[in-house]
C-alpha cells in the first residue's frame, strides 16, 4: 500500500474543518456523565483536572503533528507499515480500526441507554440503534465532504443547548468551591485521567490529515478544537459542582443531563426531554466519523471496497445493539474503550514520535552515505 | 455564432420542380397547409412553398411575391435576394433543413436549375402579452413576468442586462419534437466551469421530447431522486437577471414561461427580490421571518402530534388543561386526527389552486372556516390543532419559490407520522435526516448547503440578511463568480463629518 | 447491496416493532399534587389530585388515593381507583404530612431523584393538618382545583413573598451540602382554606421546629438579593415624640410600611476559634405609609428612623437565630462559612451540630431610606 494515499483535490478541505472534525468526534455521550468520574477523583478542585487534561492533549496533538510532518501526505495506517513492515503495520492498524469500532459501539450503547432511561423505557434498543446508525450509514454514503459537513453542522447546531444553562447558572452555590486546591497531585492526575473517555476523539488527526489543504496550516485548528472542547466540558463542569451538592454529584450518573431538568419556561417545560433527544445530534459525528474512518482504514490496510465494509460493519453494529441490554455490560465496555483509549491516544503517539524521528535521521544519513560514495 | 451554411455533399439540387414537389408532398402527406405556388417568367420557373399559417400572408404577398413578380430580368438567386426587401436569407440545399425551416414558418422560393433553394423567415407567431406574475407576485418591483415567446423573453432579458458581457448560447433538445434552449450568462461574472457543466448536461440529453423548461430542469438537475428542487425556475425577469448578475447561469426555452436558474441553494429559494427593493431593515426581516416560517411550518405540526402522544410533560400546566379538554371529545389518536386534518387543509389548497380564481377565494372561505368549525363541534379534532395547522400551511406559503414550497408540503407528512410512532425523538430523527440529505445534495456539482456548508462567514449578510448596500461590495462567494468585487467600497465608505 | 433496499427494510420493521407505549394526554391521569402520609400500620398513603379529561364533563380534577409500602406502589394501588392511567411527568407540589415530616422525608423523595419523568421544579411542603384533609378540601372554597392552588400560594403568594428554594432540586442539594440545613413551607387550614402558616425548620429532612409566616422576609434576606418586597414595621413611639407635628396623642406604637428596593446581605466568619459571625444586612428602602405624621424631611429625624428600624430588625434576626439555635438548624449556611475555613474543606453534620449551639452572630443592620414618597 502506498504510504501517503493519493487523495483527489475535490475531496480535500480547509485546514478549518478539522477544528470541528475534534470537537465532533470529542464532545458525545461522554461529556454526559463526565462531571460525576471527575468529580470523584478530585473533587472541587475537577476544573484542575480537566485544565490538566487540556495541557496533555495539546502536547499529545504537537506530537502527533510532528509524526505527521515528517511524510508529505501519510495517515497512521501508511505511517506504521512504513515504520514496522507490512505485517505489524497492518496489525497495528487493525488494532486502530477495531477501536474506533468499539468506541461506536460504547458511544451508541450509551445513547440507547439513556433514550431508554429518560423517555422511553420500552423502546426497543435496536429501533433506537438502527435509527441512529441508519442517519450515520447515510451520511458516510455521501463521501467525506458529506462527513465533514455533518461533523462541523451538528456541532454547531447543539450548542444553542448551552443558553438554557441559564437557569442552573442563577442556582449555582459558588461556596461549593471552596476551599479551593485540597485535592493532592495524585487526585488531580487521576482526575485527568479519567476525562479520557470524554476527550478521546483528537486521534481522527492521525487518520484524516491526508484530507486537508494547507498542511502547515493544521496545527492552529486542531489545538483548537481541543481547546473548545475543554471549554464545554469546563462549563459543565463548574455548573455540575456549584449546581449540585458534592454528594449529590456524586450519586448523579449523568449529572450534564440533570442540570436542564429544572429548566422551565412559561410556554415550554422539561426541557431535559429536548435535550435528550436532541443529543442525537451531539453523538451524530461521533458516529458519522467513526463509520467513516473504521470503513476508510478497511481500505486502506486490506483495499476492501469503503462501501462494503460500511455495510457489513452497519448490520454488526445493530445485531450488536440489539443484544447488549444490561446497564453494567454498556458500562464495561466503556471502561474498556477508555483504558484502550489511554493508551492507544495519549501514549502511543508519544511512543511513535521518537521512532520516527530515529529512522528518518537514519535514512537521511544513509543516503548521505550512499551521496558520499 | 452559427456557422456559415457550406455547401453539403447530400445537396438535393439541382432539381427539377415537379420532382422537388412531389418530394416534399411526400413528406407532408396528409397535411393539407402545405401551400405551393409556381410561377413562370421568360421561361424560367420558380415555386414558392410554406405553410399557411406559420408565415405572415400579409408580408408574403407584399414583400416576397410582388417584389419578386416585378422583377424584369431572369430570376436568378442573387437577383431575387436584390430584390427582396428582407433581411437575412437562407440558401438551403439540404432536404432535412427544409423540411425543419417549413415547420417554423420559412417560406422557401426555389428557382429551377438553381443549386440552393433562398428562404425567409416571415414567421407569424401568436403570443400573448406581456402580463403580471401570478404564481411569484411580488408587492414592490417589476410586475411582468416572462410569455411563452423565447423571443420576447429574451428581449426582455437584454433590456434589463444591457451589456456586451451578456451571453446567449443557442442549443437544442428533443429529438422527434426539437425545442430550442437558450444558455444565457454573463461572460466576465459566471464561472466557466458552471457554464461548460451546463452546456454539457443539455448537450448530452437524449431525448424525444421535452415538454416545458420544468421538465427539462428535471432532467438537468444532479439526482432526481431527492426531495428538494436543486435548480431554481423563476417567471419573474429580474428574478432571473438578479441571477445572471450573481454569477448564475440560466437556462430558457421556447414555448415555457420560466427561467431556469442554476446553481441553487437552499437558501437561495428564500431570497426574493423584494428584499432589495426593500429597505435593508426590512428586508433583513422579512428574510429572517421565511427562514423560520420554513422550519416553524415543517416542525409545528409534528410537534403537536409528539407531545399529546408521548412527552405531555413538556406543556406548561395551564395548557395542558385546555389541550386535555379540547382532546378529550376526539375519538382518534392524535396522529390520525393531524393527518386527516392535513389532509383536508392540502385539499383545500389544491382544489384552490384549480378553480377560477374567484370561485377558489370562495372555496377557501367555506373551506377554512365553515368545515373548521364544523369540524370541531362534531368533536372530530380539537381546536388547538386547527389553529397549529392553519398556521403551519399560512408559513408554508411565505417561500417566494413555488418549488421549494410544495417540497415542505410534502416534508410535513413523514415528520408527522414519525412524531405519532416516536415522539420527539421521531421529529429529531426527521430533522437529522433532512439535514444529511442537504449535505449530501448538489446542485450543479455544487453544494446546496453553502454558505452553512462549506462555511462562507462573509456570504452572511447576502443569504441570511441583507446589510446595506454600501458594505455590498463583493457577490456571495458561494457561488464561485469569476469577479468578486461589484464596487470599490472606498468611495462608499468613505467618512464624513457633520455638516459637511 | 442497494441503498434503497436497506432503507426501505428498516423502515418496514420501524413501523412493524413500533410498540412504544403511547401517552395521550385524553387517557392520562396527570398527577398534579401528591399527599403523603404515614398510616399507624406504617404504610404510605397517597393522595393524588389528578387532572384527567373526559368530554362529558368539565370538571377535569379528580383525587384518588392508594396505600403501599414504596411510593410507586401507592400510586399503582391508586390508580385502581380510576379509568385513566396515572402519569407522574408534570406533578407540581409534594405535600407532606406534618407527622410524615417529623419522621423524615427523604425516604419519599428517593424515587422522585430517581425517576427521569419526575420534574425537578416540584415544589415540597408540609401540610399541618394530614395531608390528605388538605388535598380533600372542597373547591368552592378556593375556586380553582387545589394542587394549583397550593402551588400557587407557595411560589408566590399575595404579599408578593416568595419562599426561597423549596424545589425538589433546591431541596436535595441543601440536604446533602454539609452545614446547610432546608425550610420548607407549612401549610394550614382556616376555616376550611389553605393558608401559609409559617415556615417548617428542617433540620437534615426531618422537620423539627416552626418560625411564624412574619419572618419570611427576614429568611429571604439571608438568603440572597431581594427587590421590591413590602415590609411593615412597628417601632415604639417614645423616641419620636419631640418630633410629632400634631399633638402627641396617646399612641404607643409607630406604624412604618416599606417597599424595600434593593437588599442583600452578607456573613462573615469573623473568628474562628471564638466562632464569631458577622452578618450583614443591607436595604435600600421607599416609604409609603406611616402612622403618626412626623418631619421626614429633617436631616436627624430621618437618621432616628433608620436607627429604630435597624435596632428592630436587628432584635428580630436575633429571635429567629436564638430559635434556630435552640432547634440546632442552620438555614443560614453558617456551617458552609465554617466549613470552607477548615483546612480539608470537609464538615460532617455531627461535627456541625455540636458546634453550632455555640457560635456568636453579630447582626449589622443598614437601612438607607430612600424616598418618602410625594408627601413629606
Amino acid at each position: 500500500m502506498d504510504i501517503s494515499p493519493k487523495i483527489r483535490n475535490n475531496l480535500k478541505v480547509r485546514p478549518l474543518y478539522i477544528l470541528f472534525m475534534i470537537f465532533g468526534l470529542q464532545v458525545g455521550v461522554g461529556i454526559m456523565g463526565a462531571p460525576r468520574f471527575i468529580f470523584m477523583e478530585s473533587m472541587q478542585d475537577s476544573w484542575i483536572s480537566i485544565l490538566i487534561a487540556w495541557a496533555a492533549m495539546v502536547i499529545v496533538i504537537y506530537v502527533m503533528f510532528q509524526i505527521l510532518k515528517q511524510y508529505p501526505n501519510a495517515d497512521i495506517f501508511g505511517i506504521q507499515v512504513d515504520l514496522f513492515g507490512k505485517w505489524v503495520g497492518s496489525i497495528l492498524g487493525t488494532i486502530y480500526i477495531l477501536f474506533f469500532l468499539a468506541s461506536l459501539l460504547s458511544v451508541l450503547l450509551t445513547y440507547v441507554n439513556v433514550i431508554q432511561l429518560f423517555l422511553y423505557p420500552t423502546f426497543p434498543p435496536i429501533i433506537i440503534g438502527s435509527s441512529v446508525l441508519l442517519l450515520a450509514h447515510y451520511c458516510v454514503i455521501g463521501g467525506v465532504r458529506s462527513v465533514v459537513g455533518a461533523a462541523f453542522l451538528f456541532s454547531v447546531l447543539p450548542l444553542w443547548l448551552l443558553f438554557l444553562l441559564y437557569d442552573p447558572i442563577t442556582r449555582m452555590d459558588w461556596y461549593h468551591f471552596l476551599p479551593v486546591f485540597q485535592s493532592s497531585i495524585p487526585e488531580l492526575l487521576k482526575g485527568a485521567k479519567s476525562t479520557t473517555y470524554t476527550l478521546t476523539g483528537f486521534e481522527i488527526l492521525f487518520v484524516f490529515y491526508p484530507f486537508l489543504t494547507k498542511k502547515n496550516k493544521v496545527l492552529k485548528p486542531a489545538l483548537f478544537g481541543v481547546t473548545a472542547t475543554t471549554i464545554l466540558l469546563l462549563i459543565f463542569m463548574i455548573i455540575s459542582i456549584g449546581y449540585f451538592s458534592p454528594d449529590e454529584l456524586k450519586k448523579d450518573d449523568w449529572a450534564t443531563l440533570t442540570l436542564f431538568k429544572s429548566v422551565s419556561y412559561p410556554f415550554i417545560e422539561r426541557l431535559d426531554y429536548i435535550v435528550v433527544v436532541g443529543w442525537m445530534m451531539v453523538i451524530l459525528p461521533n458516529l458519522v466519523i467513526l463509520l467513516w474512518a473504521s470503513s476508510y482504514g478497511l481500505k486502506r490496510l486490506y483495499r476492501i471496497k469503503q462501501k462494503s465494509s460500511l455495510h457489513v460493519t452497519f448490520v454488526v453494529l445493530i445485531v450488536l445493539v440489539g443484544f447488549i441490554k444490561e446497564n453494567h455490560i454498556i458500562y464495561k465496555i466503556t471502561d474498556y474503550v477508555s483504558q484502550v483509549s489511554f493508551w492507544l491516544i495519549f501514549v502511543y503517539p508519544l511512543i511513535l514520535l521518537p521512532i520516527v524521528l530515529i529512522k528518518k535521521k537514519w535514512l537521511s544519513k544513509k543516503k548521505k552515505g550512499s551521496d558520499a560514495k | 455564432m452559427r456557422k456559415k451554411q457550406k455547401r453539403s455533399k447530400n445537396s438535393i439540387f439541382p432539381l427539377p420542380i415537379d420532382q422537388l414537389l412531389e418530394t416534399i408532398q411526400s413528406k407532408f402527406e396528409g397535411n393539407d397547409d402545405l401551400k405551393i405556388s409556381k410561377h413562370e417568367h421568360n421561361g424560367k420557373k420558380l415555386v414558392l412553398f410554406y405553410i399557411e399559417y406559420q408565415a405572415d400572408s400579409d408580408m408574403l404577398q407584399n414583400y416576397l411575391l410582388r417584389p419578386i413578380l416585378h422583377i424584369k430580368k431572369d430570376w436568378t438567386n442573387d437577383e431575387l435576394i436584390n430584390h427582396i426587401p428582407l433581411t437575412s436569407p437562407n440558401k438551403e440545399t439540404e432536404l432535412e433543413k427544409i423540411l425543419e425551416g417549413l415547420i417554423v414558418g420559412h417560406v422557401f422560393i426555389y428557382v429551377e436549375g438553381e443549386s440552393e433553394a433562398v428562404s425567409y423567415s416571415i414567421v407569424k407567431k401568436e403570443t400573448r402579452s406581456l402580463e403580471k406574475a401570478e404564481t411569484e407576485s411580488l408587492v414592490l418591483g417589476p410586475k411582468i413576468s416572462f410569455t411563452e415567446s423565447l423571443k420576447t423573453n429574451l428581449n426582455i432579458i437584454r433590456w434589463r442586462i444591457k451589456s456586451t458581457d451578456l451571453v446567449v448560447e443557442e442549443l437544442k433538445v428533443g429529438k422527434t419534437v426539437p425545442a430550442g434552449v437558450r444558455l444565457v450568462y454573463m461572460k466576465s461574472i459566471a464561472n466557466e466551469v458552471d457554464v461548460n457543466t451546463m452546456r454539457q448536461r443539455i448537450e448530452d440529453l437524449d431525448i424525444d421530447e421535452v415538454e416545458d423548461s420544468i421538465v427539462l430542469k428535471q432532467y438537468l438537475e444532479d439526482s432526481q431522486n431527492n426531495l428538494f428542487p436543486q435548480f431554481d425556475s423563476t417567471e419573474l425577469p429580474d428574478r432571473f437577471t438578479y441571477g445572471l448578475t450573481k454569477g448564475k447561469i440560466g437556462v430558457l426555452m421556447e414555448n415555457s414561461p420560466t427561467g431556469i436558474v442554476a446553481p441553487a441553494t437552499l437558501f437561495s429559494y428564500l431570497e426574493s427580490t423584494e428584499d432589495l427593493y426593500m429597505r435593508w431593515q426590512a428586508g433583513s426581516f422579512l428574510r429572517i421571518l421565511r427562514f423560520m416560517s420554513m422550519f416553524f411550518s415543517v416542525l409545528v405540526t409534528p410537534a403537536y402530534v409528539a407531545v399529546v402522544t408521548y412527552q405531555y410533560g413538556i406543556i406548561p400546566t395551564q395548557l395542558l388543561i385546555s389541550l386535555g379538554q379540547s382532546r378529550a371529545a376526539v375519538p382518534f389518536p392524535p396522529l390520525i386526527e393531524a393527518l386527516i386534518l392535513e389532509f383536508l387543509i392540502e385539499l383545500l389548497r389544491e382544489a384552490g389552486a384549480r378553480l377560477p380564481t374567484k370561485v377558489g377565494q370562495t372555496m377557501g372561505i367555506v373551506g377554512g372556516i365553515v368545515i373548521g368549525q364544523a369540524a370541531v363541534e362534531a368533536g372530530l379534532t380539537s381546536n388547538i390543532l386547527i389553529i397549529v395547522i392553519a398556521m403551519s400551511a399560512l408559513a408554508s406559503f411565505t417561500t417566494p419559490s413555488y418549488l421549494l414550497g410544495t417540497t415542505i408540503r410534502l416534508i410535513r407528512f413523514p415528520m408527522i407520522v414519525l412524531a405519532g410512532i416516536f415522539g420527539l425523538y421521531g421529529i429529531i430523527f426527521g430533522i437529522c435526516f433532512l439535514i444529511i440529505h442537504l449535505l449530501n445534495l448538489k446542485s450543479l456539482g455544487r453544494p446546496y448547503l453553502v454558505p452553512l456548508y462549506p462555511l462562507q462567514l462573509k456570504d452572511f449578510n447576502k443569504v441570511f440578511f441583507r446589510t446595506p448596500f454600501n458594505h455590498l461590495n463583493k457577490r456571495a462567494r458561494s457561488y464561485r463568480p469569476k469577479d468578486l468585487i461589484r464596487f470599490s467600497k472606498q468611495e462608499a465608505e468613505k467618512r464624513k463629518d457633520i455638516d459637511e | 447491496m442497494n441503498y434503497r433496499m436497506i432503507l426501505v427494510f428498516i423502515l418496514s420493521s420501524l413501523f412493524l416493532t413500533s410498540c412504544l407505549s403511547s401517552q395521550e394526554i385524553e387517557r392520562l391521569g396527570v398527577i398534579n399534587t401528591r399527599g403523603i402520609d404515614i398510616t399507624d400500620q406504617g404504610e404510605i398513603e397517597l393522595s393524588l389530585v389528578i387532572f384527567q379529561f373526559e368530554a362529558q364533563s368539565q370538571n377535569f380534577t379528580k383525587v384518588v388515593s392508594g396505600k403501599g409500602s414504596t411510593i410507586k406502589g401507592a400510586v399503582v394501588n391508586a390508580g385502581l381507583e380510576t379509568n385513566f392511567i396515572l402519569a407522574p411527568g408534570k406533578i407540581q407540589l409534594d405535600l407532606f404530612g406534618k407527622e410524615t415530616a417529623e419522621k423524615g422525608i427523604l425516604p419519599y423523595l428517593d424515587t422522585a431523584k430517581r425517576d427521569a419523568n419526575i420534574p425537578d421544579t416540584m415544589l415540597l411542603a408540609v401540610s399541618n393538618t394530614p395531608a390528605k384533609d388538605m388535598i380533600n378540601i372542597q373547591e368552592q372554597n378556593i375556586s380553582m382545583n387545589i394542587g394549583q392552588f397550593l402551588h400557587d400560594l407557595i411560589q408566590e403568594n399575595g404579599t408578593g413573598q416568595k419562599f426561597p428554594n423549596v424545589s425538589l432540586q433546591d431541596f436535595i442539594t441543601t440536604f446533602y451540602d454539609d452545614g446547610q440545613d432546608p425550610l420548607l413551607p407549612i401549610i394550614d387550614l382556616q376555616d376550611n382554606k389553605p393558608f401559609i402558616a409559617g415556615i417548617g425548620v428542617f433540620k437534615e429532612d426531618k422537620l423539627v421546629g416552626e418560625l411564624p409566616n412574619g419572618d419570611l422576609l427576614y429568611i429571604n434576606l439571608m438568603e440572597g438579593n431581594i427587590k421590591d418586597r413590602w415590609l411593615e414595621i412597628s417601632l415604639s413611639m417614645e423616641p419620636f415624640k419631640e418630633f410629632l407635628k400634631n399633638e402627641p396623642k396617646d399612641e404607643e406604637e409607630l406604624h412604618l410600611a416599606f417597599n424595600i428596593i434593593k437588599g442583600d446581605s452578607k456573613s462573615k466568619l469573623k473568628e474562628k476559634k471564638s466562632l464569631k459571625y458577622e452578618t450583614e444586612v443591607m436595604m435600600d428602602v421607599n416609604l409609603f405609609e406611616i402612622s403618626a405624621e412626623i418631619p421626614l424631611d429633617n436631616e436627624e429625624v430621618r437618621k432616628k428612623l433608620e436607627e429604630e428600624v435597624n435596632k428592630k430588625i436587628q432584635s428580630d434576626y436575633e429571635r429567629i437565630f436564638s430559635t434556630l439555635q435552640e432547634l440546632n438548624a442552620d438555614p443560614f449556611d453558617y456551617g458552609v462559612l465554617y466549613r470552607i475555613k477548615k483546612k480539608d474543606g470537609k464538615l460532617t453534620t455531627e461535627e456541625w451540630s455540636e458546634i453550632y449551639p455555640d457560635i456568636k452572630v453579630d447582626f449589622k443592620i443598614k437601612t438607607n431610606i430612600i424616598r418618602h414618597g410625594i408627601t413629606n
